[in-house]
């Protein structure tokens, strides 16, 4: 499975750079430079080279690990991404913690009090959540935390991890927040379809007190599905969290695709790709596993 | 004195309104389940409730238990009225789907565990777990059933798990909501089986609903009769077999297919549909689809005892010589 969805990926992100606009050598010299430099740079950088001989080049690197070496930073993207990896994975896993543990109690009220003004209002504030754009509420959040109250830094990351635990709340509530508003829903919905299930009857049947019902029956058996929203949502967030990386300067994956786009940088490009494209798959599969280990039914015979 | 007894007890459904409903002043549409039933359940013996699906045997088997309140009237156990289900676990339930009614995610151990640890707090893990052993042993299942998931069991496995949860806190009344309909027919048998042989060597008075008219008459003493939310006929099995009173009971009995009807004998089951259970029906609730009915019948029928055991809802059946009061006799 691994092993074609990896080899498509390269085909693809190698292709796709062909059809971008834009050169990563007039880029380099600007628009100054005469047409033998530039031929010469093309030349030095393998770009002339007919284009399933580059795809090779682009291959063999992969295979040694390297991912080619950045046309800007002239470091291996493999050294770049191992850099920045570190930092976009603290940052998924704190946001989502956040998320959870936002999400979890808003969850469970609005089930218990499913169409009650509770329930109405709690739903209305994580739509109001997920429908705030993250720039805005990164300014909110810097402007109020950091330079109002003090409280936080307005950016970058630290040293140790107490530090960066402190360093990185701000980012990791903003992501945090819309992870909220999806597992707040879809917990929601799950609760409320466990409690018709058969078995919670039974579980009543029993004499189980109400609070056993609900945290052994309803709530753990409705948290499997949560499982598979946290997946979805942490390989998004890898890669996917740009803006929120850019505003509170986070050297993370994502920012140094951005930047490597702007200044066609095609080998960081198609690593950070082929890399995107790992964890995707990594991700799903740590997801598959916990699914397993929470859900008797998946487990492999 | 009976060990559980429904006084006049009522449970009714209300359609969810919608937002235009509410602007418009619509009310809402109420479905009574269950509508006035006295019922006595006596110790020791084992009860049928049978009828259509969607007469109410379910809510009345909820009722029973104390899973739902009823909204008029009241349950007693003992004498006394309940709320809720009974905090000593005398009164179990055994529910109708074997594959929806067990939490997929825990081992049958960790559920029969669980609910001898609810009602045998003083108990160390190894008297649990013994204890749960000797459930499985009751209902004929081997003591490694305990460490299976439910998904691992078959039907019949299943429904024995259920039966062996209901008996751990060693109730007096079982209430068995169609425990066997979704169970294979020679599984059904078993089944049965285990529920009269534990009726025989225990004693404990069992509450059995079905729509199946012949496990009905293999497996109960006495059998009420529903349609509709109200109970149309009582009596002891054997009576009601051989006599209905009550043109519903006689049609349900034709309904079901005899291998040993005589020649020439023919079958008048209940047809037509029932009637949309929102509207409100003043007399007889089987006028529509009786051959008897006739103009008395938009009058309220009140339950009345007809033979010695037997209570009938129909002024006609105090009549003798009515065709349905002979059974199969029928021309």
């Amino acid at each position: 499975m691994l092993v074609p969805v990896l080899f498509g990926i390269t085909i693809l992100s190698f292709l796709l750079l062909q059809v971008m606009p834009g050169d990563p050598v007039e880029h380099a010299m600007g628009t100054r430079a005469s047409a033998e430099e530039l031929a010469a740079m093309r030349r030095l950088w393998g770009l002339d080279l007919p284009l399933w001989q580059q795809y090779l080049i682009f291959l063999r690197d992969c295979l040694t690990g390297s991912f080619g070496v950045s046309l800007f930073y002239k470091l291996p993207v493999s050294r770049l991404v191992m850099e920045r990896l570190p930092i976009t994975l603290a940052l998924a896993l704190y946001s989502t913690l956040i998320g959870l543990a936002i999400a979890l109690p808003f969850a469970v009220v609005a089930a218990l009090r499913r169409g009650r003004l509770a329930d109405v209002l709690i739903r209305q504030l994580f739509v109001l959540l997920i429908a705030m754009p993250p720039f805005w509420l990164c300014f909110v959040l810097i402007l109020e935390g950091s330079l109002r109250l003090g409280l936080f830094p307005t950016g970058g990351v630290g040293t140790g991890f107490l530090q960066n635990l402190h360093r990185l709340f701000l980012p990791a509530l903003v992501v945090g927040l819309s992870t909220a508003s999806l597992i707040q829903q879809s917990l929601r919905a799950t609760l409320i379809e466990t409690m018709k299930a058969d078995y919670v009857d039974t579980a009543r049947a029993k004499g189980l007190s109400p609070a056993q019902v609900f945290g052994r029956h309803i709530l753990r058996n409705s948290l499997i599905s949560t499982i598979s929203v946290i997946g979805v949502r942490v390989s998004w967030i890898i890669g996917g969290t740009v803006v929120v990386e850019k505003i509170f300067a986070v050297p993370g994956l994502g920012s140094l695709l951005i930047d490597a786009i702007q200044s066609r940088d095609f080998p960081v490009i198609r690593g950070l790709t082929v890399c995107f494209a790992v964890l995707v798959v990594l991700v799903n599969l740590l997801t598959d596993i916990a699914y397993s280990l929470a859900d008797p039914r998946a487990r492999m015979k | 004195m009976s060990l559980l007894e429904l006084k006049d007890v009522s449970r009714s459904f209300w359609t969810p309104r919608s937002l235009v409903d509410i602007a418009l002043g619509r009310s809402p549409a109420v479905l009574r389940a269950v509508h006035r039933v006295d019922l006595a359940v006596a110790e020791g013996e084992t009860l049928g409730i049978v009828g259509e699906s969607g007469c109410g045997k379910s809510t009345l088997a909820r009722l029973a238990v104390g899973l739902q309140a009823p909204d008029g009237g009241t349950v007693l156990f003992e004498g006394r009225p309940m709320s809720g289900p009974d905090p000593a676990g005398r009164i179990q339930m055994v529910f109708q789907d074997p594959y929806s009614s067990l939490n997929p995610r825990m081992t049958i151990g960790a559920l029969l565990e669980e609910v001898v640890g609810r009602y045998h707090r003083e108990l160390s893990r190894r008297e649990r777990q013994a204890e749960v052993r000797e459930a499985l042993a009751r209902v004929g299942l081997p003591a490694e059933t305990a460490a299976k998931y439910p998904h691992a069991l078959s039907g019949g496995q299943r429904q024995r798990v259920s039966i062996a949860r209901a008996l751990c806190p060693r109730p007096r009344i079982l209430v068995a909501d169609e425990p066997v309909s979704a169970l294979d027919a020679s599984v059904q048998a078993q089944i049965i089986n285990l529920l009269q042989r534990l009726s025989r060597e225990t004693g404990i008075t069992i509450l059995f609903i079905s729509h199946d008219m012949q496990v009905v008459r293999h497996l109960c003493d006495r059998v009420a009769v529903m349609y509709l939310g109200k109970v149309m006929e009582v009596a002891p099995v054997e009576a009601l077999f051989d006599h209905p009173r009550h043109p519903y009971t006689a049609g349900l009995m034709d309904a079901v297919p005899d291998v040993t009807r005589r020649r020439g004998t023919a079958r008048q089951p209940v047809s037509g549909e029932m009637p949309d259970p929102y509207a409100e029906i003043r007399g007889c609730r089987f006028a529509s689809r009786c051959r008897f009915a006739e103009a008395r019948c938009a009058e309220p029928q009140r339950l009345t005892e007809t033979a010695p055991g037997g209570l009938v809802r129909c002024w006609k059946a105090a009549d003798a010589t009515l065709p349905f009061s002979g059974g199969k006799t029928l021309t």
